[in-house]
């Protein structure tokens, strides 16, 4: 279960990452300048959906999970709650992540069987998060690429991958300490320039094998940001793929805040006033 | 401290407070077009078979359909029914220990149908009131109960169970708010249940003399009573955030739901005597793990001493326990629990000191869906405990099944020893629909 809500924080990280507009001319970026305009992205403010997951096998036996989700980023910190609503084996479990810019990072959980609202440990950020094709680096990253993490570079031209504002972004893990860390050596993504927005991204195991890939399927305007709606994760080396998209998505900008109280994990799925 | 009669009259004030708030919620509001209604049954059958001897099979079914109706205004209305079937030695516990109110339908021996949930619930931001039959889990230790002493549990199965403690939800009031940065949360349970037991002779009955107010497992018990008892129980807790650690203080006053023993003219009577527990709470995040802490302080513990035969007294009582959660690479979870019982004074049936141990480990292979598990429980002092190991399999969005061994050792007069004849595996599977 505490895997299965990992899932839904990465997914729910990846929703809300959203993007604004930017002047910047990709004729003349460098690929340090473009991880950094990645890495600037601004963040959202409050916004409400309701997320659907897809979890497929290498049998393609498929597993689905519905929530809603609520996310909020004021005063430095980003705060994720999660509420579960199908299936009933799951209904009720409700999960909250609060990620400081500064300090530790909070989960916590509430599992309608123990009826208690637990404070979870801080995973290690190459750790794959259980039912999903994603780790929990993933989640920090946020579709961004940590400029202390990589060495960057940009694609040569002649692979003719550069077209209008997509820019192909190559990255190298800085030490073999980074890359034990992220779970990554090396990655290839094609970054849409417009946007700061990674659509496709190739990453390399430790070991630099072919590990997976992330694609963007969908971004849609959402309260004046750019923000996925829908996009997949598929590992190669499992035949595993998640899938994840998003309904009635809105911009809430005075979201209540108590909904991101641990206690209010186990009070059921909150009414949201727009 | 609440008297009989005083029970008698807070169960009538809150009924008419209930009807007041059913009265007062415009029927408009109930039956509002945005009012949603939720069913599902939860179908799960058990299966067990003993390694030793068929002293430990067991056939359990269990059918537990809830309807769940959110009302506008951040009103909920919540019911749980619980139908179980049992055959074979396990069966489905001693029904004495419930309190009136709650006891649940035995429709026949192996047969029964209980209203497990029923409450009624306002929430507006941090505040929620819930009236109606309702468990509230206090404390931060995983199944080590230290202040985790509101509610009754089932101890049937002692600890062979899937979750532990396996609450008994009871009658009454509770209130969450929050105020100066202190959550407070405040309960006032109408419902005398105790400890649901195993019944005499039933797998899980306790064997050893220091449960057993002095008789070893060879002695025939006389006659029983059980009285379920007739006072409230109250509790406060509050929550304060300091640093980046977690603290609370807690307060329960009320009946304590592991029992005590009395000689009467035919037999024992079996009471769940009153007690009041002071108790702290700390958890504390480090990366992957986090510190969990408890102690509890209860001046008045009603225990039974061997003085003049059998009898009842208050001592002093000291619970302390200690946790480390640890999440380890390759999806692998640690969970660590050292637990200290401490009662003093001398001729007790018990030891005056319980050193408790629990250590579970878990990983989620194949994307989560496989969960491999090996859980010890033992008591450092006694040199008793048991090992169960299990596996789980989410075989669809609805069903999951699980198989696994209890394996028990010890003598019969330990905690966990007295289990020693009940090894067996066995296999569960539950459907959500």
């Amino acid at each position: 279960m505490q895997y299965s809500l990992r899932s839904v924080i990465v997914c729910s990280l990846l929703f809300f990452s959203s993007v604004g507009f930017t002047n910047s001319n990709p004729s003349t970026l460098d690929a340090l300048s473009l991880a950094q305009l990645v890495a600037d992205r601004p963040s959202n403010e409050g916004r409400v959906g309701t997320m659907h997951f897809r979890l497929i096998n290498s049998a393609k036996r498929e597993r689905t999970r519905e929530a809603l989700m609520a996310h909020s980023d004021v005063n430095n910190v980003e705060r994720i709650a999660i509420f579960f609503t199908q299936p009933s084996m799951i209904e009720e479990t409700a999960f909250l992540s609060l990620n400081y810019d500064e300090d530790e990072d909070e989960n916590w959980l509430y599992l309608p069987a123990t009826e208690r609202v637990r404070r979870l440990p801080t995973s290690d950020r190459g750790d794959y998060f259980l039912g999903t094709d994603l780790t929990y680096g993933d989640i920090k990253d946020n579709f961004k690429f940590n400029i202390s993490d990589w060495d960057f570079a940009l694609e040569d031209a002649d692979a003719g991958n550069h077209q209008g504002n997509i820019k192909v972004l190559l990255g190298k893990a800085k030490s073999p300490e980074k890359s034990e860390e992220l779970g990554y050596a090396s990655f290839r993504a094609k970054i849409d320039t417009s946007t700061a927005f990674p659509i496709w991204a190739e990453y390399t195991d430790v070991d630099g094998e072919l590990l997976k890939k992330v694609e963007v399927l969908d971004i849609a305007l959402v309260g004046g940001a750019q923000t996925a709606l829908h996009f997949s994760a598929e590992n190669y080396q499992t035949g595993h793929k998640t899938i994840v998209h998003f309904t009635n998505m809105r911009h809430v900008p005075d979201l209540d805040e108590t909904i991101f109280e641990p206690d209010s994990l186990a009070y059921g799925v909150p009414d949201v006033q727009e | 401290m609440v008297s009989p009669m005083s029970k008698s009259k807070l169960v009538k004030v809150a009924l008419v407070f209930s009807l007041i708030t059913l009265v007062f919620l415009k029927p408009s509001t109930l039956f509002a077009r945005e009012t949603t209604f939720n069913r599902s049954v939860t179908i799960s059958q058990t299966l067990a078979a003993g390694i030793d001897n068929n002293n430990s099979d067991l056939i359990r079914f269990s059918l537990r359909p809830t309807l769940d109706a959110k009302m506008p205004s951040g009103w909920r209305a919540k019911a749980v029914l619980r139908l179980e079937r049992s055959d074979g030695d396990t069966g489905l516990g001693t029904l004495d220990t419930f309190d009136s109110i709650s006891k649940p339908w035995d429709i026949n021996a192996h047969t029964h149908l209980e209203l497990e949930r029923a409450t009624l619930s306002w929430r507006k931001r941090s505040t929620r009131i819930t009236l109606g039959k309702q468990t509230l889990a206090w404390g931060v230790l995983d199944g080590l109960q230290v202040t985790d002493r509101f509610d009754a549990t089932r101890k049937r199965e002692a600890v062979f169970i899937d979750q532990r403690p396996d609450r008994i939800a009871r009658w009454g009031a509770r209130a969450q708010f929050k105020s100066s940065n202190i959550r407070w949360d405040i309960g006032l349970l109408l419902d005398g249940t105790g400890d649901q037991l195993a019944t005499i002779g039933s797998t899980y009955a306790v064997r050893a003399a220091r449960f057993r107010a002095g008789l070893d497992s060879g002695q025939t018990l006389p006659a029983i009573s059980i009285h379920p008892s007739n006072e409230a129980t109250f509790g406060i807790r509050g929550n304060y955030r300091w640093g980046k650690s977690d603290m609370s203080l807690l307060m329960i006053q009320g009946p304590d739901p592991e029992p005590v023993y009395s000689l009467n003219e035919n037999g024992i009577d079996v009471r769940f005597e009153a007690r009041t527990l002071l108790g702290l709470t700390w958890q504390h995040p480090h990366g992957p793990r986090v510190w969990r802490l408890e102690v509890a302080s209860i001046h008045n513990q009603p225990i039974n001493t061997q003085q003049n035969g059998l009898t009842i007294v208050d001592r002093n009582r000291w619970l302390a326990g200690v946790g480390l959660d640890w999440d380890l690479p390759k999806n692998t979870f640690l969970n660590i629990q050292i637990g200290l019982d401490d009662i003093s004074g001398e001729q007790l049936f018990r030891t005056n000191r319980d050193v408790i141990s629990t250590i579970k480990i878990q990983r989620g292979v194949w994307n989560n869906t496989l969960k491999l598990s090996t859980e010890f429980i033992g008591s450092l002092r006694e040199n008793d405990g048991t090992v169960r190991p299990a596996i789980g399999w989410h075989a669809s969005d609805s069903l999951y099944l699980q198989a696994g061994v209890d394996i028990v050792w010890g003598n019969m007069n330990e905690t966990f020893g007295q289990f020693n004849e009940t090894d067996r595996v066995w296999l569960r599977a539950a459907w959500e629909l």
